[in-house]
């Protein structure tokens, strides 16, 4: 038999929703190898379940995690008294999915060293395969119920995702019909009682006469295979054990005639598959899965999930088809080993957040609990980037036992982040400090990847689309300092695209000097190169204006409705640098109005080219090419969010502008920002009435306006307030 | 994604498994460290780029093709061209120096080309001369580039409409004006000899006896020949002559300069110059010879800022062999336990032992209070600082002063242990290297949030994956505050779990996607590995170090006297005493 790659799984198409569980995950495996999958690098949302007690242990270890809570869920799910153990992966993608149904965890060691059985039932909805669908109907309704235990912001946030699946696949949520005697796959859970009682029933039918049975832990009194032996007593039982691995009690085997050892030879892999097998006289078949051969896995202590296979058979004999094979071992020859089946090992943490969560109006909302005889003094919330030694917020909340509380951030206290944030709760409890574990926040804006927003690589992000320049910036600045910054902004230039094809060049052979020299500044680096920030300045509005030339203004001379995406893509960068670095004190307030309107009247209206001719604006220019087709320029306005975005910046740059102490020499005074910049307003709105148009819609601009990333809910309030 | 019509579910397949390949710089010390640590100091000088001839002879090719051969029906591309005068001087060195290569090594290909030289054939066909599978352009290009040989992209004009953009190739590249000077200089010695016109023509055959006497005049080991008209050019360029302000190259011209000091007084005291007596130089500021005899190093008032610079180099080292010990002390520890594997609890607990404890006491000289692992860095450290409170600037300094490299506690003592052939398997393995790691950190202490600090922590650009003393430092103190006020047994959990093990596992993803590059296996708590794995490449020094010397040999400002000792040509101490460059940027 080939050997299979875990990762293969993930092969296919991008998942719209991916769940998975685990008892044990490893967030820096899952990103660096799992998370890069095609069908998981794109997938719209993912979520994690992982069993909370053994996470609460890993958060000790400080993980190294990029994406955690960011760009997917990681759900702790509580469960007791036994513990959250299935290895269950429900795919959905558009055409079709997949159910992955195996022993191992979502670690390094499960997925990439151990010797696991893997099992997957994937399915395309043309098929019509209902015993596939059958299974992803028993997996989905599987998460529902984990979800279910999960902390409360963490199942509402599931629940609604799950509400969407079941929305946009409507047969997930219908029964299954076919009685189980009728099928060869099911999905046994433990959420639906034990599986011992539904494997009775099903193994009597089959009148077993031998069982092979695969797994790392067994009962301590052997208990589990004495009620077999108990149940079929003519039955031989053949136990599969790793030496010095094997968690087995080889007491209770030595009165039980029945049962035999063998173990695979020539395996150097530590054996953590699950299986049990029979063939009997009126059938055959299997569980596989994340059950071990106990009775808190089968009798239903812990949450499992497994596979009942019917006519195994030939798939049993594969196994051992001459890459492994199986040789008798004396009891008395065997050395157990001394690692016992998953329990709930050791203590909680004293102060743990069960979860934080970051809402997209600078809400907080934390969860946590304590186990200190008395309230802590105090209690407070921290918040820290990974790279960060101290918090950048620190929040006082009530001491309760256990809670729920929110708390509202200072505005723009994380405007500059772009990664995971991580949050700490410390107590002072009779003049002692306690910290928490550190748990990841739940970016819940982030969580959602929209088809188009992702990229491989940050550099060629920016390169194709000008997207997360700011935020690369910073990077590099950190890194490199702000000179990497200028000289970066000296040579970048964001592809051009009007759908012609002759953008799309050969990469150049590069000649670039690379200095290591780095100053002695600590890596707070924009603080302390105040002396340099004149040449950043420098470098935004070259920049800009080489970008207005070499880009903005080529496709105002093509016209190509197929450029509007490019055009925008550029334009907004340029809007958003300056206003980044406006609001960071680089770029004064005139640059940015000026040159922002310059940006607003290529875009619309037109312009005046230095000693040369008057230029439409790409709208208008659009429009002429279509030979006045408004209704497709309005349909790639729509797809786009064209007007929106414009009159968005617009916006914002009026309330830039707006000074309420302001006396102008000319005109009548501004009472608000809707009145200033008023050439410019009237230019936006004949271009859009002039190209027969409609103006976009409030939310609409709303969208726009949060893609600025850094504008508060009170800004983009006050700002929508101004749309005439 | 296709539809297929039917999908078979996939049941009962056993797993496959990552094969584990070559592992070094297993934690990413090295690469993401003291490599990047070492561009800044020396920049442009790498652990293979020694040979200063190179830094003339390759743009001498570049030129000599372009005029000679480029455009010309027989022409080669600028890469073979390279080769083939690469073959020809590797032959022409052999040649001069009967049947050996120059002296100080590092002649790309010559092992290849001393063989066929044996056969005493009377010419060669350059084309068929066995040569280097890398040719010394690819090793010396980057440099080349980064000293200004080359016209970059920023002083190219670019065209302001893109569609005219024409896509460049490397036949395309063009000499800065430094760049020519340097061919020129180099063609002034080489320019007229016959071999070196055959190399261009369509034959690229010539006679031995030619290029042995291009061997003679454009050698690796010439160049320091006084009437070679590059070499004072190289120097210029090495000591930043022409260089432009806030660059590195200033940087480097400091630490040659450094390396020239230091030259000078080991070798009054008849010493040898090398990679341990440097970086004790610059880290103790004192060499103690086997003898007795000790040098105490007083770094000149301008040279004293790059020594330091150098100093905070060294913390990374001794930090480096400190969690790389414990990773080979782990991995060995792990391997003997088989498929059942370790916890590092276990691991951590042996730091408990009675022999521990014992054999501690005869390393160190001194008794322990206690089981090892229930004491504290504090109680270490108050021997040496009286009322020890607080590890602080000032304890720090005065732990410095105390803590000579003559101690058993000293680093460069602990570092010996920990690259002793039985360190692996020895009982202290894991307490040495915390040793180490705790008396590296303590004695840095000093430096944090300093501008060299800062500088020094400049190089973790990656919170997650880069570890320098100014980061570990901050995770004990986010981890226990005073950590050093822990037990050993809390911190070396720590530091297994975090640092070694969990660092390891992150860096094998950094080095392969499928992380194949990867020991350790973690299951749980449970550590496995191959049985029988070792890992012993502990620590990568001061890799450039040795090439910077070898350059300053080339560049006729360092010789060996007969006794092997280096000292300072007259050049040397000439150079030395004007200090050039010595007002560049810091």
């Amino acid at each position: 038999m080939k050997y299979l790659e875990f990762s293969s799984f993930f092969d296919g198409e991008p998942a719209n929703i991916a769940c998975m569980s685990t008892f044990q995950f490893d967030p820096d495996y899952f990103e660096r190898r799992l998370l890069r999958s095609p069908a998981l690098s794109k997938a719209r949302r993912i979520i994690i379940f992982v069993d909370a007690h053994q996470w609460f242990q890993r958060l000790r270890q400080e993980l190294p995690a990029r994406w955690l809570n960011r760009r997917y869920l990681v759900a702790p799910v509580q469960h007791s008294p036994g513990v959250f153990h299935p290895k269950l992966t429900l795919l959905l993608s558009q055409s079709g999915g997949q159910v992955i149904c195996g022993s191992n965890n979502l670690t390094r060691a499960g997925c990439s060293s151990n010797l696991e059985l893997l099992n997957s039932s994937p399915f395309t909805f043309d098929a019509n395969d209902q015993d596939a669908l059958n299974i992803a109907r028993e997996a989905f309704a599987f998460f529902e119920r984990a979800a279910e235990q999960t902390d409360g912001e963490i199942t509402r946030v599931i629940g609604e995702w799950l509400n969407d699946a079941g929305a946009l696949y409507p047969w997930l949520r219908e029964p299954v019909t076919a009685p189980p005697s009728k099928r060869r796959v099911l999905l046994l859970s433990t959420y639906n009682g034990s599986m011992w009682d539904r494997l009775v029933k099903h193994l009597d039918a089959d009148k077993p006469n031998n069982f092979l049975v695969i797994s790392p832990f067994h009962d301590s009194d052997s208990n589990i295979c004495r009620r077999v032996a108990r149940q079929w007593p003519s039955a031989k039982i053949e136990l599969v054990i790793q030496q010095g691995c094997t968690s087995l009690a080889v007491g209770p085997l030595r009165k039980m005639r029945t049962v035999r050892l063998s173990e695979l030879a020539g395996v150097s892999r530590r054996v953590h598959a699950k299986l049990l097998a029979w063939r009997g006289t009126k059938g055959q078949g299997c569980l596989a899965g994340s059950a071990n051969f106990t009775s808190a896995a089968l009798d239903g202590r812990n949450v499992e999930a497994s596979l009942l296979i019917a006519e195994a058979d030939e798939q049993v004999r594969a196994l051992f088809d001459g890459h492994l094979s199986r040789r008798s071992i004396a009891i008395d020859d065997f050395e157990p080993g001394d690692v016992s089946e998953p329990t709930i090992e050791g203590e909680l943490p004293p102060l743990r957040i069960n979860s934080a969560l970051l809402a997209l109006n600078n809400e907080f909302r934390i969860s946590f609990s304590h186990d200190f005889p008395s309230p802590p003094s105090a209690l407070r919330l921290t918040l820290r980037t990974p790279g960060e030694n101290r918090p950048r917020v620190s929040i006082n909340v009530t001491s309760k036992a256990k809670g729920t509380q929110s708390v509202k951030l200072p505005d723009g206290v994380l405007s500059d982040t772009h990664g995971t944030l991580l949050a700490t709760l410390i107590g002072e409890v009779n003049g002692v400090r306690i910290e928490s574990p550190t748990a990841w926040v739940i970016q819940e804006s982030h969580l959602t990847f929209e088809p188009g927003s992702g990229s491989s690589s940050p550099r060629s992000r920016i390169e194709d689309s000008g997207d997360g320049l700011p935020a690369y910036l910073d990077a590099l600045g950190k890194q490199d300092g702000i000179t990497a910054v200028i000289e970066y902004l000296g040579h970048l230039t964001i592809r051009f695209d009007d759908g012609g094809g002759s953008g799309q060049s050969l990469r150049k052979f590069r000649l670039r000097i690379r200095d290591p020299f780095s100053h002695d500044n600590a890596p707070t680096w924009l603080i302390n190169s105040k002396d340099k920030s004149d040449d950043l300045e420098a470098a935004i509005y070259e920049f800009v204006e080489r970008h207005e030339r070499q880009r903005l203004l080529r496709h105002v001379s093509r016209g190509n409705v197929n450029g509007m995406e490019n055009f925008l893509d550029i334009f907004l960068t340029l809007i958003r640098l300056l206003h980044v670095y406006y609001r960071r004190g680089v770029v004064k307030k005139a640059q940015l109005i000026h040159r922002g309107c310059r940006l607003i009247e290529i875009a619309m209206v037109g312009c005046k080219r230095e000693e040369e001719e008057t230029l439409d604006g790409y709208l208008t220019s659009v429009y002429k090419h279509l030979d006045g087709d408004r209704h497709l320029l309005q349909e790639v306005c729509n797809e786009t969010n064209y007007l929106a975005e414009i009159r968005g910046t617009f916006l914002v740059l009026q309330s830039i502008r707006f000074d309420p102490q302001e006396r102008p020499k000319f005109g009548p005074r501004a009472i608000r920002p809707r009145d200033v910049l008023p050439k410019w307003a009237k230019a936006v709105k004949s271009a859009v009435t002039g190209c027969g148009l409609k103006e976009p819609a409030a939310d609409r601009i709303r969208k726009a306006l949060d893609s600025f990333e850094v504008l508060s809910e009170g800004e983009i309030k006050r700002v929508l307030a101004e749309l005439p | 994604m296709t539809k297929p019509s039917t999908l078979e579910p996939i049941l009962l397949r056993w797993s496959e498994h990552v094969p584990v390949s070559d592992v070094q710089d297993p934690l990413g010390l090295s690469l993401r460290g003291s490599a990047r640590l070492a561009s800044r100091l020396l920049y442009c000088i790498t652990s293979i780029t020694p040979r200063a001839r190179y830094f003339s002879f390759i743009p001498w090719c570049v030129q000599n093709w372009q005029k000679k051969e480029k455009g010309r029906p027989f022409a080669v591309g600028l890469s073979d061209a390279i080769a083939l005068r690469e073959r020809a001087l590797t032959l022409g060195c052999v040649a001069h120096h009967d049947g050996k290569p120059c002296t100080g090594g590092a002649l790309v290909g010559s092992d290849n080309v001393a063989i066929w030289f044996r056969k005493g054939l009377p010419d060669v066909d350059l084309r068929k001369l066995p040569f280097a599978k890398n040719p010394a352009l690819a090793a010396y290009f980057t440099s080349l580039v980064n000293l200004g040989f080359f016209v970059v992209e920023d002083e190219t004009t670019t065209s302001e409409e893109s569609e005219d953009e024409v896509t460049q190739t490397f036949d395309d590249i063009k000499l800065s004006p430094l760049g020519t000077e340097l061919a020129k200089a180099y063609a002034r010695r080489v320019g007229r000899l016959d071999s070196v016109a055959q190399v261009s023509t369509m034959r690229r055959r010539c006679t031995v006896s030619s290029l042995s006497l291009w061997g003679s005049r454009g050698g690796l080991c010439e160049l320091a020949d006084a009437s070679s008209p590059d070499r004072n050019l190289l120097r210029d360029i090495f000591f930043a002559r022409n260089a432009r302000e806030e660059t590195s190259h200033f940087v480097r011209s400091r630490s040659l300069l450094l390396i020239l000091h230091l030259a000078r007084s080991l070798s009054k005291q008849n010493a040898q110059l090398d990679e341990q007596a440097f970086g004790l130089a610059v880290y103790f500021g004192e060499i103690d010879f086997d003898d007795g005899d000790k040098l105490t190093v007083k770094w000149p008032l301008p040279l004293l800022d790059i020594a330091t610079r150098w100093r905070m180099f060294y913390f990374h080292h001794y930090m480096s062999v400190a969690l790389e010990g414990a990773f080979a002390w782990l991995v060995t520890q792990t391997a003997e336990t088989g498929l059942r594997g370790t916890t590092i609890k276990q691991l951590c607990g042996t730091l408990n032992s009675p022999s521990v404890r014992k054999e501690l006491a005869t390393i160190l000289g001194r008794k322990l209070e206690g089981p090892f692992g229930t004491l504290t860095p504090m109680s270490l450290l108050e021997d040496y600082v009286d009322g020890f409170e607080s590890l602080d600037a000032n304890t720090s300094k005065i732990l410095d002063d105390a803590m000579r490299p003559t101690l058993e506690i000293s680093e460069t003592y602990l570092e010996d242990l920990i690259r002793a052939r039985t360190f692996p398997q020895s009982r202290v393995g894991l307490a040495i290297p915390m040793l180490l790691l705790c008396i590296t950190l303590s004695r840095f202490a000093q430096w944090e949030g300093t501008p060299y600090g800062n500088w020094l922590a400049s190089v973790s650009t990656d919170p997650y994956v880069d570890i320098v003393p100014p980061a570990l430092n901050g995770g004990l103190t986010r981890r226990f505050g005073a950590w050093w006020k822990s037990s050993w047994v809390e911190l070396a959990e720590f530091v297994l779990s975090k640092y070694v093990v969990q660092q390891h596992q992150t860096m094998s993803y950094e080095k392969t996607a499928k992380g194949d590059r990867c020991l350790l296996q973690v299951d749980g708590d449970r550590i496995t590995t191959r049985p029988n794995e070792v890992y012993e490449q502990i620590g990568m020094g001061n890799a450039r170090f040795h090439s910077a010397v070898r350059i300053l040999k080339d560049l006729g400002l360092l010789s060996d006297n007969a006794d092997g000792i280096t000292s300072l040509t007259e050049d040397g101490a000439q150079l030395l005493d004007d200090r050039p460059a010595i007002q560049g940027p810091v």
